[in-house]
């Protein structure tokens, strides 16, 4: 029905090993969590600095932590991919079908698009350059100000959404 | 016991359970309190154990009003949720260990706090922190602890069992992996120089 993406989008060893282990499932569901407190904490206390927040600290030692943020994001990406490509032996749908019925998943994955493309602004528009070495102090552009409000309210909405996704189904 | 079925029966109760949009809005809220509460409080542990150490340690008390933001929203949402259901959660021993988890976590941060605080006085100093060490890795695994119990309540026994063997076995897996990888790319030989 679905094409190419039904194939890869349903993956029939994901689906057996949660079928088989009942603990496969809830152990995603707390590294989903643990990657979301790294992304998302990084990120929040990275655009605060940006916003104005605790001025005393430097652009540079901050930019330290991002490793652990994108090491965050890559176990979202992993246990994400778990719960699509193994959905139907959790709630017998298929992810492409639940990718078209549950807004709270269009949601959230269209508030991570938006923050992709937030980030991409933050570099094309050379404040990521401008920011990159703000000494203690010193604040950042107002525009540099404006895309970190903008990434906080993004990656705010792609917990709530994400959240609320078993309930869209 | 006849206290919690009323509450559990109570207005409030039944309105958030059968709204279709307040009792996931607290669900999500919870999950944002947590991310800056851990997030927060996690930063500041990764810093004390070695992570980005040209990171200022006493300024980054700056950053404790998103922290204490977070745990009103906690308390709030974590209130209200444990008002819909109190006669199962009163049975089920993972509530007490993600309560002590929590208390646990709480203690150590104010310890960080007062740690900060006094680094910031300059009564302290970096190279005597030992003991900080300790209460980081404290803060971590009780927050671990906290986030594992607190996403396999609405599991059986069973379950929640296997799920923690597995994240433990997990995150120690990925421990051992970074060490090991940050051994041979020498960033650990560099940390240990700067510090």
């Amino acid at each position: 029905m679905y094409g190419l993406p039904e194939t890869f989008l349903q993956l029939a060893f994901v689906e057996e090993l949660i079928g088989t282990y009942r603990w496969f499932w809830s152990l995603n569901e707390v590294l989903h969590f643990i990657g979301l407190i790294l992304l998302v904490g990084i990120v929040t206390v990275y655009d605060v600095r940006l916003m104005g927040v605790a001025t005393r600290i430097p652009m540079a030692p901050l930019r330290q932590l991002l490793p652990w943020a994108l090491f965050g994001f890559f176990l979202c990406v992993f246990s994400g991919l778990v719960f699509v490509t193994g959905l139907w032996a959790n709630v017998k749908l298929h992810p492409l079908e639940a990718l078209t019925i549950d807004h709270y998943l269009q949601l959230k994955l269209a508030f991570i698009a938006f923050a992709g493309l937030n980030l991409l602004f933050l570099y094309k528009s050379g404040m990521a350059q401008a920011t990159d070495n703000l000494r203690a102090g010193e604040e950042a552009p107002a525009l540099a100000k404006y895309i970190a409000a903008t990434s906080l309210f993004l990656w705010i909405g792609v917990i709530y959404w994400g959240r609320l996704v078993p309930w869209g189904i | 016991m006849e206290y919690l079925e009323a509450l559990e029966a109570s207005g409030f109760s039944m309105f958030i359970k059968e709204s279709s949009t307040a009792y996931v809005a607290f669900l999500a809220f919870h999950t944002i309190g947590l991310v800056f509460l851990v997030g927060v409080s996690g930063i500041v542990a990764m810093r004390i154990l070695g992570v980005a150490r040209s990171l200022p340690l006493g300024p980054l008390l700056d950053f404790f009003p998103l922290l204490y933001l977070g745990v009103c929203i906690n308390v709030v949402t974590g209130v209200v949720l444990l008002c819909l259901y109190p006669t199962n959660y009163i049975v089920d021993p993972t509530m007490y260990i993600k309560a002590v988890a929590i208390i646990v976590a709480i203690i150590m941060v104010r310890k960080l706090k007062t740690y900060l605080l006094n680094l910031e006085l300059g009564i302290v100093s970096e190279s005597e922190s030992r003991d900080m060490k300790t209460w980081a890795r404290t803060l971590l695994v009780a927050w671990l602890f906290a986030v594992l119990t607190g996403r396999t309540v609405a599991y059986g026994l069973a379950t929640k069992i296997q799920t923690s063997i597995a994240v433990l076995i997990v995150v120690s897996l990925v421990l051992l992996i970074g060490y090991f990888a940050g051994r041979s790319l020498g960033w650990i030989n560099r940390f240990e120089q700067d510090a």
